[in-house]
Protein backbone atom coordinates (compact mmCIF):
# COMPACT_ATOMS: atom_id res chain seq x y z
CA UNK A 1 0.00 0.00 0.00
CA UNK A 2 1.26 3.44 -0.95
CA UNK A 3 1.96 5.90 1.84
CA UNK A 4 3.20 9.45 1.86
CA UNK A 5 6.44 9.63 3.78
CA UNK A 6 7.52 13.23 3.32
CA UNK A 7 6.27 16.58 2.09
CA UNK A 8 8.35 19.68 1.72
CA UNK A 9 8.04 22.91 -0.16
CA UNK A 10 10.45 25.50 -1.46
CA UNK A 11 10.14 28.90 -3.03
CA UNK A 12 10.84 28.95 -6.75
CA UNK A 13 14.48 29.95 -6.39
CA UNK A 14 17.17 28.12 -8.37
CA UNK A 15 19.59 28.21 -5.47
CA UNK A 16 17.05 26.41 -3.24
CA UNK A 17 16.70 23.38 -5.51
CA UNK A 18 19.66 21.66 -3.92
CA UNK A 19 17.94 21.69 -0.53
CA UNK A 20 14.96 19.78 -1.90
CA UNK A 21 16.93 17.42 -4.13
CA UNK A 22 19.44 16.56 -1.41
CA UNK A 23 16.58 15.84 1.00
CA UNK A 24 14.89 13.55 -1.52
CA UNK A 25 18.17 11.73 -2.12
CA UNK A 26 18.66 11.12 1.59
CA UNK A 27 15.09 9.88 2.06
CA UNK A 28 15.44 7.61 -1.00
CA UNK A 29 18.63 6.13 0.42
CA UNK A 30 16.54 4.42 3.12
CA UNK A 31 14.93 2.36 0.34
CA UNK A 32 17.59 2.17 -2.38
CA UNK A 33 21.09 0.87 -1.77
CA UNK A 34 22.63 2.02 -5.03
CA UNK A 35 24.59 5.27 -5.23
CA UNK A 36 24.23 5.61 -8.99
CA UNK A 37 20.45 5.29 -8.79
CA UNK A 38 20.29 7.75 -5.89
CA UNK A 39 22.29 10.25 -7.97
CA UNK A 40 19.90 9.73 -10.87
CA UNK A 41 16.85 10.28 -8.64
CA UNK A 42 18.40 13.50 -7.35
CA UNK A 43 19.01 14.54 -10.96
CA UNK A 44 15.34 13.98 -11.85
CA UNK A 45 14.18 16.07 -8.90
CA UNK A 46 16.56 18.86 -9.92
CA UNK A 47 15.46 18.74 -13.56
CA UNK A 48 11.77 18.66 -12.66
CA UNK A 49 11.98 21.61 -10.26
CA UNK A 50 14.23 23.60 -12.59
CA UNK A 51 11.70 23.13 -15.36
CA UNK A 52 8.92 24.46 -13.12
CA UNK A 53 10.93 27.51 -12.02
CA UNK A 54 12.12 28.44 -15.50
CA UNK A 55 9.12 27.62 -17.67
CA UNK A 56 6.04 27.45 -15.42
CA UNK A 57 6.72 30.12 -12.84
CA UNK A 58 9.10 32.08 -15.10
CA UNK A 59 11.43 32.83 -12.17
CA UNK A 60 8.71 34.29 -9.93
CA UNK A 61 10.42 33.65 -6.60
CA UNK A 62 7.20 34.17 -4.60
CA UNK A 63 5.77 30.96 -6.02
CA UNK A 64 5.91 27.66 -4.16
CA UNK A 65 6.81 24.16 -5.33
CA UNK A 66 5.55 21.22 -3.30
CA UNK A 67 7.55 18.01 -3.24
CA UNK A 68 5.86 14.81 -1.99
CA UNK A 69 7.51 11.42 -1.64
CA UNK A 70 5.42 8.25 -1.50
CA UNK A 71 6.65 4.78 -0.66
CA UNK A 72 5.25 1.49 -1.77
CA UNK A 73 6.85 -1.93 -1.46
CA UNK A 74 7.84 -1.95 -5.11
CA UNK A 75 8.41 1.73 -5.93
CA UNK A 76 9.08 5.26 -4.81
CA UNK A 77 6.86 8.01 -6.19
CA UNK A 78 7.81 11.66 -6.36
CA UNK A 79 5.22 14.37 -7.00
CA UNK A 80 6.24 17.91 -7.89
CA UNK A 81 3.30 20.30 -7.67
CA UNK A 82 3.10 23.86 -8.91
CA UNK A 83 0.23 26.34 -9.14
CA UNK A 84 1.10 27.84 -12.51
CA UNK A 85 -1.37 27.88 -15.36
CA UNK A 86 -1.96 24.57 -17.10
CA UNK A 87 0.78 23.41 -19.47
CA UNK A 88 1.79 20.35 -21.44
CA UNK A 89 5.10 18.50 -21.33
CA UNK A 90 6.39 16.38 -24.19
CA UNK A 91 8.03 13.34 -22.61
CA UNK A 92 8.55 11.67 -25.97
CA UNK A 93 11.04 14.21 -27.22
CA UNK A 94 14.27 12.42 -28.08
CA UNK A 95 17.73 13.87 -27.66
CA UNK A 96 18.75 14.01 -31.29
CA UNK A 97 22.05 15.38 -32.51
CA UNK A 98 24.87 14.48 -34.87
CA UNK A 99 27.98 13.51 -32.93
CA UNK A 100 30.08 14.67 -35.90
CA UNK A 101 28.40 18.07 -36.19
CA UNK A 102 29.63 20.31 -33.39
CA UNK A 103 26.87 22.86 -34.02
CA UNK A 104 24.18 20.27 -33.33
CA UNK A 105 25.41 19.41 -29.83
CA UNK A 106 22.74 20.21 -27.21
CA UNK A 107 23.20 23.08 -24.77
CA UNK A 108 19.70 22.78 -23.28
CA UNK A 109 16.40 20.98 -23.55
CA UNK A 110 17.74 17.80 -21.94
CA UNK A 111 15.76 17.83 -18.68
CA UNK A 112 12.62 15.96 -19.70
CA UNK A 113 14.67 13.51 -21.76
CA UNK A 114 16.76 12.66 -18.69
CA UNK A 115 13.68 12.20 -16.48
CA UNK A 116 12.12 9.87 -19.04
CA UNK A 117 15.35 7.90 -19.39
CA UNK A 118 15.80 7.42 -15.65
CA UNK A 119 12.28 6.99 -14.29
CA UNK A 120 10.04 3.98 -14.92
CA UNK A 121 6.90 6.09 -15.24
CA UNK A 122 6.38 9.82 -15.73
CA UNK A 123 3.21 11.79 -16.23
CA UNK A 124 1.73 15.25 -15.72
CA UNK A 125 -1.81 15.83 -14.45
CA UNK A 126 -3.90 18.88 -13.70
CA UNK A 127 -5.38 18.42 -10.21
CA UNK A 128 -7.28 21.07 -8.24
CA UNK A 129 -5.87 23.95 -10.33
CA UNK A 130 -2.34 22.66 -9.87
CA UNK A 131 0.08 20.86 -12.16
CA UNK A 132 1.38 17.62 -10.66
CA UNK A 133 4.43 16.00 -12.23
CA UNK A 134 4.61 12.38 -11.06
CA UNK A 135 7.81 10.35 -11.35
CA UNK A 136 7.88 6.70 -10.32
CA UNK A 137 10.98 4.59 -9.78
CA UNK A 138 10.71 0.87 -9.16
CA UNK A 139 12.83 -0.34 -6.27
CA UNK A 140 12.34 -4.09 -6.76
CA UNK B 1 32.55 32.22 -8.35
CA UNK B 2 36.29 31.70 -7.99
CA UNK B 3 38.07 30.16 -10.98
CA UNK B 4 41.51 28.75 -10.31
CA UNK B 5 43.76 28.86 -13.38
CA UNK B 6 47.02 26.94 -13.59
CA UNK B 7 49.39 27.48 -16.52
CA UNK B 8 50.93 24.26 -17.82
CA UNK B 9 53.59 23.59 -20.49
CA UNK B 10 52.77 24.15 -24.19
CA UNK B 11 50.23 26.91 -23.49
CA UNK B 12 47.82 24.50 -21.81
CA UNK B 13 45.65 26.04 -19.10
CA UNK B 14 44.03 24.03 -16.33
CA UNK B 15 40.77 25.54 -15.12
CA UNK B 16 38.99 24.60 -11.92
CA UNK B 17 36.01 26.26 -10.25
CA UNK B 18 35.54 26.27 -6.50
CA UNK B 19 32.18 24.53 -6.81
CA UNK B 20 30.80 21.24 -5.57
CA UNK B 21 27.61 21.54 -7.63
CA UNK B 22 27.25 22.79 -11.20
CA UNK B 23 23.57 23.42 -11.86
CA UNK B 24 21.05 25.99 -13.06
CA UNK B 25 21.95 28.34 -10.19
CA UNK B 26 25.53 28.85 -11.38
CA UNK B 27 25.92 27.34 -14.88
CA UNK B 28 25.50 30.66 -16.73
CA UNK B 29 28.20 32.33 -14.62
CA UNK B 30 30.46 29.32 -15.06
CA UNK B 31 30.03 29.51 -18.85
CA UNK B 32 30.71 33.26 -18.88
CA UNK B 33 33.94 32.75 -16.93
CA UNK B 34 35.11 30.07 -19.35
CA UNK B 35 34.20 32.19 -22.37
CA UNK B 36 36.23 35.06 -20.91
CA UNK B 37 39.23 32.75 -20.53
CA UNK B 38 38.93 31.68 -24.19
CA UNK B 39 38.50 35.29 -25.33
CA UNK B 40 41.79 36.06 -23.57
CA UNK B 41 43.54 33.70 -25.98
CA UNK B 42 43.55 30.45 -24.06
CA UNK B 43 42.51 27.71 -26.46
CA UNK B 44 44.05 24.59 -24.96
CA UNK B 45 42.01 23.97 -21.84
CA UNK B 46 41.86 21.23 -19.26
CA UNK B 47 38.63 21.51 -17.29
CA UNK B 48 39.16 19.92 -13.89
CA UNK B 49 35.77 18.84 -12.55
CA UNK B 50 37.03 16.55 -9.81
CA UNK B 51 35.56 18.66 -7.01
CA UNK B 52 32.08 18.70 -8.55
CA UNK B 53 29.90 16.03 -6.97
CA UNK B 54 26.65 16.93 -8.77
CA UNK B 55 25.88 18.25 -12.23
CA UNK B 56 22.55 18.82 -13.99
CA UNK B 57 21.63 19.46 -17.63
CA UNK B 58 22.32 23.20 -17.25
CA UNK B 59 25.85 22.39 -16.08
CA UNK B 60 26.40 20.00 -18.97
CA UNK B 61 25.00 22.66 -21.31
CA UNK B 62 27.60 25.17 -20.10
CA UNK B 63 30.39 22.68 -20.79
CA UNK B 64 29.02 21.88 -24.25
CA UNK B 65 28.80 25.60 -25.07
CA UNK B 66 32.42 26.04 -24.00
CA UNK B 67 33.48 23.05 -26.10
CA UNK B 68 31.70 24.47 -29.15
CA UNK B 69 33.46 27.82 -28.70
CA UNK B 70 36.97 26.50 -28.15
CA UNK B 71 37.06 23.46 -30.44
CA UNK B 72 37.60 25.38 -33.72
CA UNK B 73 40.59 27.11 -32.07
CA UNK B 74 42.06 24.39 -29.88
CA UNK B 75 40.60 21.78 -27.59
CA UNK B 76 38.89 21.13 -24.28
CA UNK B 77 39.79 18.10 -22.19
CA UNK B 78 37.64 17.20 -19.19
CA UNK B 79 39.30 15.49 -16.26
CA UNK B 80 37.03 13.97 -13.64
CA UNK B 81 36.30 10.90 -11.58
CA UNK B 82 32.90 12.26 -10.51
CA UNK B 83 30.28 9.55 -11.00
CA UNK B 84 27.53 12.17 -11.31
CA UNK B 85 29.29 13.78 -14.28
CA UNK B 86 30.24 10.48 -15.91
CA UNK B 87 26.67 9.22 -15.57
CA UNK B 88 25.24 12.41 -17.07
CA UNK B 89 27.65 12.29 -20.02
CA UNK B 90 26.67 8.67 -20.71
CA UNK B 91 22.94 9.39 -20.48
CA UNK B 92 23.26 12.20 -23.02
CA UNK B 93 25.79 10.24 -25.17
CA UNK B 94 28.15 13.22 -24.89
CA UNK B 95 30.82 10.81 -23.63
CA UNK B 96 31.16 9.90 -27.32
CA UNK B 97 31.87 13.51 -28.28
CA UNK B 98 33.84 15.13 -25.47
CA UNK B 99 37.30 13.99 -24.44
CA UNK B 100 37.02 12.77 -20.85
CA UNK B 101 39.93 11.61 -18.76
CA UNK B 102 38.77 9.57 -15.77
CA UNK B 103 41.55 10.56 -13.43
CA UNK B 104 42.56 13.07 -10.80
CA UNK B 105 46.10 13.23 -12.15
CA UNK B 106 46.52 16.25 -14.41
CA UNK B 107 49.40 14.58 -16.29
CA UNK B 108 46.92 12.08 -17.72
CA UNK B 109 45.06 14.97 -19.39
CA UNK B 110 48.08 16.90 -20.62
CA UNK B 111 49.03 13.97 -22.83
CA UNK B 112 45.91 14.60 -24.95
CA UNK B 113 47.35 17.84 -26.37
Amino acid sequence: MEEKILSLNINAILDYIKFASSSVKIISSFFINNDEMLNKIELCIVEGITNIIEHSYEFNTEKIILIDIYYCESYLKFNLTDSAKEYVLNFNKELIYDENDINSLPEGGMGLFLIKEIMDEVYLKRINNSNVLTMIKKII
Amino acid sequence: MNIIKTELPNAVLKVKADLNRLDSSNAATFKDELFRIIDNGNTKLILDLNDISFIDSSGIGSIVATYKKVKPLGNLIIITKSQSILTMLKLTRLDKVLTIVESDNIMDAINFF
